[in-house]
């Protein structure tokens, strides 16, 4: 029993450094969650249901584009496929999980939990004791965005609208795309899908922004391949 | 503006749904099966496609009715870039970008 707690509390104290990134992260989503919902109810609903914080904002700036409820929820989910990576990598070592289990080891999988649990999948951790770490840093993880969302939310809701906090979207986005772009076909990709996008701007229901995301990825895609010849 | 509230519930709940079952595709196949070369190739250039063109939609967005758009927003988002760039750092990014947004809207007010 006691090499289980430990499991669990080196989880939680694992996923302690990376709540820096995560706390900006949730209080401007609450705060602009708080702009487009009716009240604070939806608002963390919605944080609760997705628990997503990159489509999240996403969603809210097309909201507030005025884009179609289809383009919405399509952006949103393309978004989040990057998760099956995820899924992907950590099944093997909870396949044999109960289904409870399974379902709540999915429901708290972010960026973080994966990014934390590589180093001691690697490391050998099975069974049991890497499920009891995983659960540790993930919840953690999980407690500090619902957290700081509901901050976010109550504080959000006194920002003055002349402000203009709106503009915080673009700007967190490009603090989390930049440290993606590691190579020239990844460059070339966000420069392709951006440019893109701004052609295609009066294209109506912001179709344009998924031409602008396909002629992205398919940029990519179409570099490596003629750089891997 | 806000967000009819059915349309919103039924966005987050939609979402939502959608979200947990691709965090639980590959677990609850119990990693039988594991995604290919070129579903790993197409997957890894989608956030910087789909973010990059949100990022750029949003910035030129009302750019065609006027509103000092590309006296504001352009240069704002460029400093903010360098910044990421540089310093890798969200709240950094943060605080030059929008540093910069408000000193750029105070001085075109004034």
């Amino acid at each position: 029993m006691k090499k289980h707690e430990t499991q669990i509390v080196r989880g939680i104290r694992q996923a302690l450094p990376l709540l820096l990134g995560v706390v900006p992260f949730g209080l401007v989503t609450g705060a602009m969650t708080m702009k487009v919902a009716a009240g604070y109810l939806e608002a963390q609903g919605m944080s609760l249901s997705i628990y997503a914080g990159a489509s999240q904002l996403a969603v809210l700036q097309l909201v507030m584009q005025s884009a179609a409820f289809p383009v919405l929820l399509f952006t949103g989910v393309v978004i989040n496929l990057r998760m099956l990576m995820y899924s992907a990598y950590v099944a093997p070592h909870f396949g044999h999980e109960k289904w409870h289990w399974k379902a709540v080891i999915a429901y708290v999988l972010t960026d973080q939990a994966f990014a934390l649990s590589v180093p001691v999948i690697e490391d050998g951790l099975r069974g049991r004791s890497l499920r009891e770490f995983y659960l540790g840093a993930a919840v953690t993880v999980w407690l500090c965005w619902q957290l700081t969302f509901a901050i976010g939310a109550q504080v959000g809701a006194s920002i003055p609208a002349s402000w203009g906090m709106e503009f915080i979207i673009p700007v967190m986005f490009l603090a989390m795309v930049v440290p993606v772009l590691v190579d020239r076909p990844s460059l070339c990709a966000a420069l392709s899908a951006a440019i893109t996008a701004v052609a295609f701007r009066n294209v109506p229901l912001n179709l344009g922004l998924l031409a602008a995301s396909m002629v992205g990825v398919c940029t990519g895609v179409a570099l490596e391949i003629r750089r891997e010849r | 503006m806000t967000y009819p509230v059915d349309l919103f519930w039924y966005l987050s709940l939609m979402l939502g749904a959608a979200t947990f079952l691709i965090r639980l595709s590959f677990i609850a196949v119990m990693g039988r099966w594991t995604p290919g070369e070129s579903m790993r190739r197409v997957l890894r250039f989608i956030p910087a496609s789909v973010l990059s063109a949100i990022i750029a939609g949003s910035v030129v967005h009302g750019m065609d009715e006027g509103g000092g758009v590309l006296l504001q927003r352009v240069p704002a988002i460029i400093a903010a870039f360098a910044v990421a760039w540089k310093s890798r750092s969200v709240s950094l990014t943060i605080l030059f970008g929008m540093g910069c947004y408000w000193l750029l809207g105070w001085q075109i007010s004034n």
